[in-house]
């Protein structure tokens, strides 16, 4: 967080409300979006939305850089009463993540939304968008478990129907399916937090976790907290119950895979540790069992099984999103070493994948426009007639594989460290053989973009300029983060910190 | 040196020795090669130069490390010997590890049923 | 100044990079001169920042990764020899593909070469780590540039063992440095006699690792076939762009890491020893150069394990020798192959009528290679074979001995017999371009210069004193070119002899199995097996849970998907069963921990 010591983005009066204003920012977007006249004032709207939430997370940096912990009580009602927004480390790290990812979004969508849904419903659509983002970004800023709910449920909502919205057939089921698992995934979430309200009495999350301290074996908070995991592996994908994720990515139009393939499932990653390391804590017993005998196993075999599901699809984007299961198996490994290393590297890991995924979505959608294909073979040789758009894609993707000279090599390197660091020998070896399948879906995807021979005589051109933006400061981000990690590494270090983990010892 | 092989008896348009569209630097390098008196006097050549060689450690005083290298004319007899065995074996290992073209079925072209059947005539030619 | 101070900087830059910057300038290359400029012009960069290059063992230290200090350029007299064999190599190969316009071939050789460069010059193991993974992505390229169906497949299988190999030593490494609390090499080890050479200690966590890792680039016996599996399915200028790189850094990184390791001994005379007997057989000349490079990288394998300063410079001349020999061998074998679309030995013969040039040239190279006195793998293998020649080793060296009396047979003879004299095969093809014959002659020349006059060469040995003691006492001594003659005289005899015997094997069309067998025929037959072995059970099992989830499902008041159509289309059922059986689990495990 040193970066953001000297800080100061906006005045200390915006400032001082930053947190709220973080959240209500795109609410208000999304409304003024569904009202706008035009598509194109819409996209504005959302552009101007995304950036004034980026911005308040810029301020919100500032302060957790120099305050450790923003503390913000609705109206000025202290918390048994008020509602709070408690903003660390970990969550500024996921308020930038988001907004970030939304801003390139918002500039993405101006120019693919034309070609993906159907005329009357593009102001719905980046107001949709905009909800969901507000969603996330809530749920980043929260220190109420309830209100966590809450958000979690607002961004999911407008997922469901931004991803069934599209042209694609296919993306109705996908949409329908999601609805249901994110359903249970979220009614099992808010029996738990019922749970945990009935052995605590309190809702925020700070009063709980000391409350819980003092409680003792209680079969209350066992259960509660069995529903919380689920509920949230759930919603972040954790195999195996990943089901709804491939479809729902692959068949959303592609505005939707490049944001929800970000932060979605990250959103409730981070709702997973917030709970696991701040609410209930490592020490307690069965959080430690949990993170042993549940979490890595289910991590290890997510970035194993996964990855070699990827190999066998035939459809690039269903590559991408089982490849984003995979991952998210490596960041849940990181998690569940609970040690600093192991926590901050997958957050670091988390933080690349968000970059890398968003790039390599846009990339295919951008080429949304000249061709109508989604499988494989379709991109033959589009290396060729699309240099820029795919040259982008090829360094998102050997971020992806971790190459070295890549965010994504630097990720890896420090969950390989965090793993020895941890005498994990056999994750090990898991982070080792997933790569190698890794390369190979990787190295099959580049393999038919840039050297097979064109299938149609149907030309892919180049994505327009204002795609090529986003995608190429997306791109540029993988490559000097891969040089210079000192920021990623900073946050996550930090966000590891705010979680109560010390770094073990001086690192050498 | 000429090729001696049974596959040149069955090539039916074997090829005059000494051609027309021959590079300048061919005949001047290598035609010559090609006539068997070249091929005796080669051998003849090389019996004489090894005789020499071999006789030439009686004049010159040779290190060695005191073991079976110290026998008369060591490397001679070891390179002849190594170079037989080398390519003699290639006779039963070809036996044992040689397997048609199309073996691994890389190559979408060539049915791999087809090169087995040639292999098999081969095998019996030799 | 500012062009003094311009210079300054130019010269404390990693010579790789100016490698790389022409890489980088090839993919935009378009014409001739502008292809020229990036093909010549990097080399010549290269060339001039190694001979303005700062004094041995200076270090231009920079820290940006995770905090750990990373040593970008470090040269010694090591790493001096060997990134100017690749200078040479990058040259040699640049003049060789002028002929072809393929902007992405350009690009892949000159970064292949700068990255090989940079890993030569880096002074820490993090560094060499990651421009040794950026060689292996360099080359996956040339691999794949031949755009056949057999091309992409060797690709395959070469970028997983590559990358097999890098994930073996990334691990290594890390494993290493942590335990040793430094990456950098000076930190690390110690010099000997001024070199810093076999810094690593096996014993130590990850020293193994590593081993393996540079194990599998340098080609040890059994991880050996990626490289006779890739360099026959390259295009005619890959094969000459990835014979010198790669196994030569191996040779590099064994050198400065496990110099002295006696294990090297006997494993580097195992790699010159069973390769003889494959290229015997091998049908495809290109496949034979690739087990002659196994063979050679043998002999340097072995003199890294000897680790005196005479086999540290025999290790280390030898190969840049290699690099320029193979180099022109593979660049005779690339013309040929490009001429008449194949290297097979039975469809070739008598081609010397129309390429007398590049025969010639492939002759020069054989020669070179057989160590013929006056040509350049004399001047180097004799260091080698001298520093073997003790009685502690005697064995080795008469492994060693035979390995030459096969180098002679299979690239000495079998190369140029096969393709330029033999039996006439009746092809006619045009002689190689100008530019091709121009890389092989300056090749040629380099053989000769190394071979006649070997003093320049010797200068910038590591250990340059012993070499030019080596040179002015042993090289060129009446018994030694006797000896030398002898094996050589009597090995060609025993050739002509069989040969009139009829006792040579004919050339006969064919694969030979080698380890690779066990990836490309056993294990695609045993996961058939099991393939079919779970998809029976599959069906079982698809019954079993079908009935047990249904009887779930309709306990909980059939929500979803009353129809069944959408059931069978998504997989509610199962995820719904997965999230149950994973909330049972979760809440036995909690409720069931100690208090």
């Amino acid at each position: 967080m040193n970066a953001f010591i000297d800080f100061y983005a906006a005045p200390p009066g915006l400032t001082a409300h930053a947190a709220p204003l973080l959240v209500i920012g795109p609410l208000i977007a999304a409304c003024a979006a569904a009202l706008s006249p035009s598509t194109r004032s819409a996209w504005m709207i959302s552009v101007g939305g995304t950036i004034f939430a980026f911005w308040m997370a810029l301020c919100l940096a500032g302060e957790v850089a120099r305050n450790g912990v923003v503390n913000y009580y609705m109206g000025g009602f202290a918390p048994p009463l008020g509602i709070a927004f408690r903003i660390d480390a970990l969550g500024v790290m996921f308020a930038l993540l988001i907004s970030g990812i939304g801003v390139m979004a918002a500039l993405f969508s101006g120019h693919t939304l034309e070609a993906e849904i159907m005329k009357g419903k593009r102001r719905l659509y980046q107001s949709g968008f905009l909800l969901c983002v507000a969603g996330l970004l809530g749920l980043s800023a929260t220190g109420d478990a309830f209100n966590a709910f809450v958000f979690l449920e607002v961004s999911s909502i407008g997922t469901y129907a931004l991803i069934g919205v599209g042209v694609d057939r296919r993306a109705l089921p996908a949409a329908f399916n999601y609805l249901v698992m994110g359903t249970i995934g979220a009614t099992f979430f808010v029996i738990g937090v019922g749970f945990l309200y009935a052995a605590t009495g309190t809702l925020n999350m700070a009063d709980m976790s000391g409350r819980l301290a003092t409680l003792g074996d209680s079969r209350v908070v066992e259960a509660g907290f069995a529903f919380i995991v689920i509920g949230l592996g759930l919603k972040a994908a954790m195999f195996p119950l990943h089901g709804w994720l491939p479809a729902a990515y692959a068949y959303a139009p592609s505005l939707m895979g490049v944001f929800l393939s970000a932060t979605a499932t990250k959103a409730a990653l981070y709702l997973m540790a917030r709970f696991l390391f701040t609410v209930f804590g490592p020490h307690l017993d069965f959080v430690g069992l949990f993170l042993t005998w549940v979490m890595a196993p289910v991590a290890g075999a997510a970035a194993i099984i996964c990855s070699a599901q990827a190999i066998f699809q035939t459809d690039i984007r269903r590559i991408l999103a089982f490849s984003s299961v995979a991952q998210v198996g490596y960041i849940m490994l990181g998690v569940s070493m609970a040690s600093a290393e192991g926590v901050s590297a997958g957050l670091f890991h988390l933080f690349n994948q968000a970059l890398i995924k968003s790039a390599l979505f846009m990339a295919l959608g951008g080429l949304a426009f000249n061709i109508k294909a989604t499988k494989l073979s379709d991109f033959s040789g589009v290396g060729r007639t699309a240099p820029w758009t795919m040259t982008a894609f090829a360094i998102g993707t050997f971020s992806l594989a971790g190459v070295p000279l890549t965010a994504g090599f630097l990720s890896k390197w420090r969950l390989i460290e965090a793993a020895f660091a941890a005498h994990w020998l056999w994750a090990v070896g898991v982070i080792a053989v997933s790569s190698l399948l890794g390369l190979i879906y990787a190295g099959r995807m580049l393999e038919t973009i840039f050297f097979r021979a064109p299938v149609s005589e149907e030309r892919a051109g180049e994505a327009r300029f204002g795609v090529l933006v986003p995608l190429w400061i997306l791109a540029a981000a993988s490559v000097w983060y891969g040089l210079d990690a000192s920021l990623p590494v900073d946050l996550s270090t930090a966000a590891a910190q705010a979680l109560g983990l010390a770094p073990a010892g001086a690192a050498p | 040196m000429t090729e001696t092989r049974s596959g040149e008896q069955n090539d039916p348009h074997p090829q005059p020795a000494g051609e027309a569209d021959e590079h300048p630097l061919s005949v001047l390098l290598f035609s010559w090669m090609r006539s068997d008196l070249f091929d005796r006097m080669f051998l003849a050549g090389l019996g004489a130069l090894c005789a020499v060689l071999a006789a030439l450690e009686l004049v010159i005083h040779r290190h060695d490390g005191g073991g079976i290298d110290s026998l008369p004319v060591f490397q001679g007899v070891f390179g002849f010997l190594a170079f037989a065995l080398a390519v003699l074996s290639g006779w039963p290992l070809g036996r044992l590890m040689r397997r048609p073209e199309n073996y691994y079925r890389d190559q979408p072209d060539k049915d791999p049923d087809n090169t087995v059947e040639e292999e098999k005539e081969d095998g019996h030619d030799g | 100044m500012t062009v003094d101070r311009l210079l300054d900087i130019a010269v404390t830059i990693n010579p790789g990079f100016y490698l790389i910057a022409a890489a980088v300038w090839a993919v935009f290359a378009r014409g001739p001169g502008s292809r020229g400029v990036a093909l010549l012009g990097g080399p010549a960069l290269a060339l001039l920042a190694l001979l303005y290059a700062p004094a041995s063992g200076t270090e231009i230290t920079r820290s940006f990764f995770l905090g750990f200090n990373m040593s970008l350029y470090r040269p010694d007299s090591l790493s001096m020899i060997f990134g100017f064999g690749f200078v040479l190599a990058a040259a040699l190969s640049g003049v060789y593909s002028l002929h072809r316009e393929d902007r992405m071939q350009d690009s892949a050789g000159l970064l292949y070469a700068g990255a090989a460069m940079a890993a030569v010059f880096a002074g820490d193991l993090i560094s060499l780590v990651v421009f040794w993974e950026l060689t292996a992505v360099a080359s996956v390229a040339l691999v794949f540039a031949r755009q056949t169906k057999q091309g992409q497949m060797a690709g395959m299988r070469y970028l997983l063992i590559q990358l097999l190999s890098g994930l073996l030593l990334m691990a290594g490494v890390v494993l290493y440095g942590l335990d040793a609390g430094s990456f950098l090499f000076a930190d690390l080890g110690q010099l000997h006699r001024g070199v810093l050479i076999g810094m690593l200690d096996i014993h130590a966590p990850g020293g193994l690792l590593i081993l393996a890792g540079v194990g599998i680039k340098a080609a040890f016996p059994t991880f050996h076939n990626w490289l006779t599996d890739a360099y026959p399915n390259t295009t005619e200028t890959g094969a000459v762009v990835m014979s010198a790189y790669t196994t030569t850094l191996a040779v590099y990184v064994l050198a400065r890491c496990f110099a002295g390791l006696d294990w090297l001994v006997w494993i580097g005379a195992a790699m010159t020893v069973y390769p003889v007997f494959f290229a015997v057989m091998e049908n495809d000349l290109r496949r034979v150069l690739a087990y002659s490079t196994n063979n050679q990288i043998g002999f340097m394998v072995c003199a890294v394990g000897i680790g005196t300063p005479l086999a540290i410079d025999g290790a280390a001349a030898h190969a840049v020798a290699h690099i320029v020999f193979k180099g022109l061998l593979f660049m005779a074998m690339g013309a040929v192959f490009m001429r008449t679309g194949t290297t097979k030995a039975s469809e070739l013969g008598g081609l010397h009528r129309t390429m007398p040039w590049t025969t010639l040239f492939c002759l020069i190279g054989a020669m070179s290679i057989s160590a013929l006195p006056l040509f350049a793998g004399f001047s180097t293998k004799s260091m080698i074979m001298t520093a073997a020649h003790t009685p502690a080793m005697f064995a080795v060296w008469l492994m060693l001995l035979f390995a030459s009396a096969g180098v002679l047979e299979h690239s000495g003879i079998k190369i140029p017999y096969f393709a330029f004299f033999s039996h006439d095969s009746g092809k006619r093809p045009k002689e190689a371009p100008f530019t091709m014959l121009l890389a092989m002659g300056l090749a040629s020349a380099l053989c000769l210069a190394i071979g006649i006059a070997p003093g320049w060469f010797f200068e910038l040995l590591p250990y340059r004193s012993v070499a030019m003691a080596f040179l002015a006492q042993d090289l060129f001594t009446a018994d030694h070119l006797l000896v030398q003659m002898q094996l050589l005289a009597f090995a060609v005899l025993a050739f002509v002899l069989l040969k009139r015997l009829k006792l040579y094997p004919t050339e006969q069309p064919g694969v030979i199995l080698d380890i690779e067998w066990l990836w490309r025929k056993a294990a695609p037959a045993i996961t058939g097996v099991l393939g079919r072995l779970a998809g029976r059970l599959g069906v079982w099992a698809d019954k079993a849970f079908g009935r047990a989830g249904a009887g779930l499902i309709s306990g909980s008041g059939q929500i979803f998907a009353p129809d069944g159509v959408v059931a069978r289309h998504l997989p509610l059922a199962g995820a719904a069963i997965w999230t149950v059986a994973l909330l049972s689990f979760v809440l036995i495990l909690a409720m069931s921990s100690p208090g």
